[in-house]
C-alpha cells in the first residue's frame, strides 16, 4: 500500500519525533522512578463489539430528544450519572473514569476495531500489533505456562493480531465454542488431554517425532508461518504439560460469585480473566458482541447493559477483595459509539465522532467524567480525546512508556502508540 | 488515485496469445523487475513441491498416493504442463475456485452455498470474468438457489453491503468507510459510496427474489439527504430507455476502460496461486501507486483483457510461468516473489481427509459429522486475513494433537488408510514409511527422515505390536507437522 519512498520518509519523521517527544514527555520521568520496584500490573479489556451507545450507557442526553426512552439515575460519584439500566455500577462509579470525549476518525467496524487495538488504520506496509501484543511483550513474563495475551470470545472482527511483533505475543483464544455444553459453560480448553487410548511411551516418542518435523521444517523453508506453527504448538503443549490449565476450572469459583457475575458467556468469561490474572497473564481480553444496534436500540441496549452491568462491578469488586484491583487496568471500550440521533427503525448508527469509554483500577482516579458532548452529544464540546491519546492513557496506566520503540523485521523503529498525551485527569 | 490517466488499458488487436507465450512474457518481465531490486530469480522447486503446489491451489487440495506416484515416477520432461492441463479440467478445480471467489465476493457471509454452486458452474464452463460479473450486477429472481442472483444473499440484499461488497470484490477498493464519513486517506468522499449505493437503489431486500426498479437515488438511514446514482470515477452515468441502473453500471464496470476492475482479477488470482498479489495489498487497489502497478501487473491486465477475460488461460499461463515454479522466499517483497504459504481452512479440510480417508457423515460430507464440524470451526477461526498469516492458536493445535478426529484417523484399529498400509503383505517395512510420506506429505522422504523413521520403526525388535504402533506414531507427527499445513 504504501511505496517503499514513502515508507522511508515516515521512518525519519518518526525518529525525529521520537527525539523530540522523549525530551517532551512528562511522564517519564515518574515512569523511571518507578521502575526496579513495580509490582506486576495487568490489563483485562472489556470489548463491546460492534460500537456501544454511549447515549444509552455513560453519557445520557435525558433533556434532548437524541436521549430516547433511557432514564439517567445518580451514582455513588457526585454530578457523575449513568443509564438507569447500570445500577451496580453506578454503585461502583467512585472507581470508574469515564472518558466522554473520545473522537475518532474511522467508523467501519473492521478498521475501527483495528484502529482502536492498535492506534492504527490497517496498512500493508506495517502489521501493527494489538494492544494486548504490546502490553503482554512489556508486562508478561515469556516463560510463564500460559501465554500472556488471552482473548475471551473474540469473535470474528476482533481478531487483530500480533502484528510484526510475532506470534509469541499473539493471543490465546478461548472462543468457548464446543459441541460439549459442559464445556461451553465453563468456557474451558477442549482437548486438553491426548486420548486415553495412547500410551506415555508413545505420547513421548510422537512429541519427538513433531519436534523434528518442526525442526527441519523450519531450517529449510522458514518464514513466518513456519514460526508461528511451530510457537502454537509449543504453547499447547505447555498448556497440555502444567498445571496453569486449571484455571478454566471455573467450577471451583463459589457459585454465589458465579451467580453475581452473571451465567452469561461474557459473565463467566470476567470471571475467568480474574482466573488467568492470578495464574500470571498480563492481557485478557473479554468480547460482548452485539452492540451493532442499527435497529430496535433501546430494547437491545437494556439487555446488553442487563449482561454487563453484574458483570463489570463484579469483576472490579471480586480484583478488590483479592487485592488485585490496585494493579490492574480494567478498559471498556468498543470500536465507536452509535448516533446520537435516533434513526427511524429506532436504531442508531455508527458514530466515531464523539463517544465514550471507561478505565477502572491500576491508580486510575475514579469518580470522574472527563469531557463532554454537549446538549445532544453531537460533537465534542470539551477536553477531545483521540485514540493516541486514550491507548497513551492505558500504557501508563500499567506503567508502560508508550513512547518505547519494538522494531519491525527490517528494522524499523514503531512506538507502541506514536504522540498520544495521557489523560492526566485519569493517570496524573 | 482517482485518475483514469494512471492507467491505458488498450485491447491490443493481434491473434491471443497462447498460456505459453504468456508464462514467458511474465518470466521475462519479473525476471526484471527482480533484478533492478538486486534479487536474482531463485532456483527452480522440485517434482514435489511443484505437485503439491498445483494440485492444492488448482484443485484445493493434496494429490492421492496413485496421484502423486504417478507423477513423480513419470520422466517426461513436459509432465509439469501436462499436470496443470489435466488439474484445470479435473472438477474440482472448478469447485475450488467457486469457493475462492465466493468469498471474495461475499467475505463476511454464512449465506455464500448458493452463490459458490453458480461460481462452480461458470468456472466449468469457463465464462468470460466480465460476462459473469455482468451477470452478478444485473442479476434478477430467486437468490436463493444457485445462480447470479444469489450474490445478493450472500452479501445482505442492502444498497451499503452490496456496495461494500462490489468495490472490494471487483474493483479492489475499500468503499465502507465512506459510508458515514469522507475517507481521510484515501479521498473517497460518501457521495461516492452513496453514488454507488444508488445503484442498487431496488434490488429488494433479504425476503424475497432480487428486483429491478426505476429508483436511482438512495439516502443513508437517519438522513434526508438524498445520493443520486454516480460512478466511482469517470464521466456521469447516461440512463437511456428501458436500461435499468444496474445495467449502466455493469456497462462502466466490468469493462476494459475501467483501471480496477480487471486489474483487481488479475491481482487476487495471483495471490490465490503464488500466495501474495503482484501489488501487495489486493483490498486497497486504488491506493497502489502507478509505478508499482507498472512493473508487472498493469501488463499482465491488458493481456487478460485482450484475452477476452479468459480466467483458464490466465491460471494456466500463470502457473506455466517459471515464476510460479521458484522456491519461496521468507523475506523478499518484489512483485511476484512466492511466499511459503498456510492453507486455507478449506484445504486443510480436504488434505486430510485425502490423507486419512475420514469417516463420512450420514448421508452428507465429513464435514457434518461433529468432529468434522468442530474442526472446520476452529480452522475457520484462524484464518489469516493473507495467504501466508498462519493463525492456528492453542486451540487449534490441541484439537489437531489430542482431538478424537486426528487421534483415530492415525489409529491402527480405526483408521482404513494406515492399517491398509501398515498391513499391506507385499510392501516392506521401507516401502511402507515412503507409503506414509506420500500419504501425508507428497514426496518420499528424504534419505536422513528414512533413516531416523527407520529406527523408530525397530526400536522394539521383539515386540510386533510396538512396531505397528510406530507407524500410527509416525503418521500422526506427520499429520501434526508444519509441511502438511504450509506450502513453501
Amino acid at each position: 500500500m504504501l511505496t517503499r519512498d514513502f515508507g522511508r520518509r515516515d521512518f525519519l519523521r518518526m525518529s525525529l519525533a521520537s527525539a523530540a517527544g522523549a525530551a517532551a514527555c512528562p511522564w517519564l520521568p515518574a515512569l523511571a522512578a518507578a521502575a526496579g520496584k513495580k509490582p506486576a500490573k495487568a490489563c483485562i479489556v472489556l470489548w463491546m463489539s460492534g460500537g456501544p451507545s454511549q447515549t444509552d450507557t455513560w453519557d445520557l442526553k435525558p433533556d434532548h430528544k437524541n436521549g430516547g426512552p433511557t432514564k439517567e439515575i445518580a451514582t455513588a460519584a457526585s454530578g457523575v450519572r449513568f443509564s438507569e439500566y447500570l445500577p451496580q455500577l453506578a454503585a461502583a462509579a467512585k472507581d470508574l473514569g469515564i472518558v466522554r470525549s473520545m473522537t475518532t476518525k474511522e467508523g467501519e467496524h473492521g478498521r475501527a476495531t483495528q484502529l482502536l487495538h492498535t492506534g492504527q488504520l490497517p496498512t500493508d506496509a506495517v502489521a501493527y500489533p494489538a494492544l494486548g501484543s504490546l502490553l503482554a511483550k512489556e508486562l508478561g513474563d515469556p516463560d510463564h505456562d500460559l501465554p500472556s495475551y488471552v482473548t475471551i470470545s473474540p469473535g470474528g472482527l476482533n481478531n487483530v493480531g500480533a502484528g510484526f511483533l510475532g506470534p509469541q505475543f499473539a493471543p490465546l483464544a478461548v472462543s468457548g465454542i464446543s459441541d460439549d455444553p459442559n464445556a461451553r459453560a465453563n468456557l474451558s480448553i477442549d482437548n486438553l488431554k491426548p486420548d486415553r487410548a495412547v500410551g506415555n511411551d508413545d505420547q513421548d516418542i510422537r512429541r519427538k517425532l513433531l519436534e523434528g518435523l518442526q525442526t527441519d521444517f523450519g531450517k529449510r523453508y522458514g518464514g513466518a508461518a513456519a514460526a508461528a506453527h511451530a510457537a502454537s504448538y509449543r504453547k499447547a503443549q505447555r498448556m497440555v504439560d502444567t498445571e496453569a490449565r486449571g484455571a478454566f476450572r471455573l467450577d471451583e469459583e463459589p457459585a454465589k460469585l458465579r451467580e453475581a457475575y452473571g451465567r452469561s458467556r461474557f459473565g463467566q468469561g470476567c470471571l475467568l480473566a480474574r482466573r488467568l490474572l492470578e495464574r500470571g497473564v498480563s492481557f485478557v481480553e473479554v468480547t460482548l458482541d452485539g452492540w451493532d444496534t442499527h435497529t430496535n436500540n433501546f430494547e437491545a441496549v437494556k439487555g446488553l447493559n442487563g449482561t454487563l452491568d453484574p458483570a463489570f462491578a463484579t469483576l472490579l469488586s471480586d480484583l478488590k477483595t483479592r487485592g488485585m484491583l490496585a494493579n490492574t487496568l480494567v478498559v471498556w471500550m468498543g470500536e465507536f459509539g452509535r448516533t446520537p440521533i435516533i434513526n427511524r427503525t429506532t436504531g442508531r448508527d455508527h458514530f466515531p465522532v464523539a463517544w465514550s469509554t471507561v478505565l477502572a483500577g491500576a491508580g486510575i482516579k475514579g469518580g470522574r467524567a472527563v469531557g463532554s458532548t454537549g446538549k445532544d452529544g453531537m460533537a465534542v464540546t470539551d477536553r477531545p480525546v483521540t485514540v493516541t491519546d486514550f491507548l497513551a492513557t492505558v500504557c501508563t496506566a500499567v506503567g508502560v512508556d508508550p513512547e518505547k520503540e519494538n522494531h519491525t523485521w527490517d528494522g524499523r523503529p514503531i512506538s507502541l502508540v506514536k504522540g498520544g498525551k495521557p489523560i492526566e485527569e485519569l493517570v496524573g | 488515485m482517482l485518475s483514469l490517466a494512471i492507467l491505458s488499458i488498450g485491447l491490443s488487436a493481434g491473434p491471443a496469445e497462447s498460456p505459453t507465450e504468456l508464462a514467458a512474457w511474465l518470466d521475462a518481465r519479473l525476471e526484471t523487475a527482480w533484478r533492478a531490486k538486486g534479487e536474482p530469480p531463485r532456483a527452480v522447486v522440485s517434482d514435489e513441491i511443484f505437485l503439491r503446489r498445483a494440485f492444492l491451489e488448482l484443485t484445493g487440495t493434496i494429490p492421492s498416493v496413485a496421484e502423486a506416484r504417478d507423477f513423480l515416477e513419470d520422466p517426461s520432461a513436459t509432465k509439469r504442463q501436462r499436470l496443470i492441463q489435466t488439474l484445470l479440467e479435473d472438477k474440482r478445480y472448478a469447485e475450488h475456485f467457486g469457493r475462492l471467489w465466493a468469498r471474495t465476493m461475499a467475505p463476511a457471509g454464512t449465506t455464500r452455498g448458493p452463490l459458490e454452486a453458480w461460481l462452480r458452474t461458470e468456472f466449468r464452463k469457463n465464462t468470460p470474468f466480465d460476462q459473469t460479473t455482468k451477470a452478478v450486477l444485473t442479476a434478477k429472481g430467486d437468490s436463493t438457489t444457485a445462480g447470479p442472483a444469489a450474490f445478493y444473499f450472500a452479501v445482505g440484499n442492502t444498497p451499503e453491503r452490496i456496495t461494500e461488497a462490489v468495490a472490494r470484490g471487483f474493483l479492489g477498493i475499500r468503499l465502507g468507510c465512506a459510508q458515514c464519513h469522507n475517507h481521510p486517506f484515501t479521498g473517497w468522499k460518501q457521495e461516492d459510496f452513496w453514488g454507488l449505493a444508488a445503484f442498487f437503489a431496488s434490488t429488494g431486500n433479504m425476503a424475497g427474489p432480487v428486483t429491478d426498479g426505476p429508483a436511482r437515488k438512495v439516502s443513508p438511514m437517519n438522513s434526508s439527504k438524498e445520493f443520486d446514482a454516480k460512478f466511482l470515477i469517470g464521466p456521469a452515468p447516461e440512463f437511456r430507455g428501458s436500461r435499468s441502473a444496474r445495467a449502466v453500471l455493469a456497462d462502466w464496470l466490468a469493462t476494459p476502460e475501467n483501471p480496477y476492475f480487471a486489474a483487481n482479477v488479475v491481482n487476487r488470482v495471483w495471490q490465490d496461486l503464488c500466495g501474495a498479489g503482484l501489488v501487495s495489498s489486493v483490498d486497497d487497489l486504488d491506493t497502489v501507486e502507478a509505478a508499482e502497478r507498472g512493473q508487472v501487473l498493469d501488463g499482465l491486465t491488458a493481456k487478460f483483457v485482450a484475452s477476452g477475460f479468459d480466467m483458464r488461460w490466465l491460471i494456466e499461463g500463470i502457473c506455466l510461468s517459471k515464476a510460479y515454479q521458484l522456491a519461496s522466499s521468507g523475506s523478499e517483497s518484489s512483485p511476484g516473489r512466492r511466499p511459503v504459504r498456510t492453507l486455507t481452512p478449506d484445504q486443510v479440510f480436504a488434505s486430510l481427509d485425502q490423507s486419512l480417508g475420514l469417516k463420512k457423515g450420514r448421508g452428507v460430507g465429513i464435514r457434518f459429522t461433529p468432529e468434522g464440524r468442530s474442526l472446520m470451526v476452529r480452522l475457520e477461526e484462524a484464518r489469516g486475513s493473507t495467504p501466508t498469516d498462519y493463525k492456528g492458536g492453542i486451540p487449534q493445535a490441541l484439537l489437531l494433537l489430542n482431538g478424537n478426529l486426528l487421534t483415530e484417523a492415525t489409529a491402527l484399529d480405526s483408521s482404513l488408510t494406515l492399517r491398509a498400509i501398515v498391513e499391506a503383505p507385499f510392501l516392506n517395512e521401507t516401502e511402507k514409511l515412503e507409503t506414509l510420506y506420500l500419504a501425508a506429505y507428497s514426496r518420499q522422504p528424504r534419505q536422513e527422515e528414512r533413516e531416523r523413521m527407520l529406527k523408530v520403526i525397530g526400536a522394539k525388535p521383539a515386540d510386533p505390536a510396538a512396531r505397528r504402533q510406530a507407524y500410527s506414531n509416525i503418521f500422526w507427527a506427520l499429520m501434526n507437522s508444519p509441511e502438511f499445513v504450509l506450502c513453501p
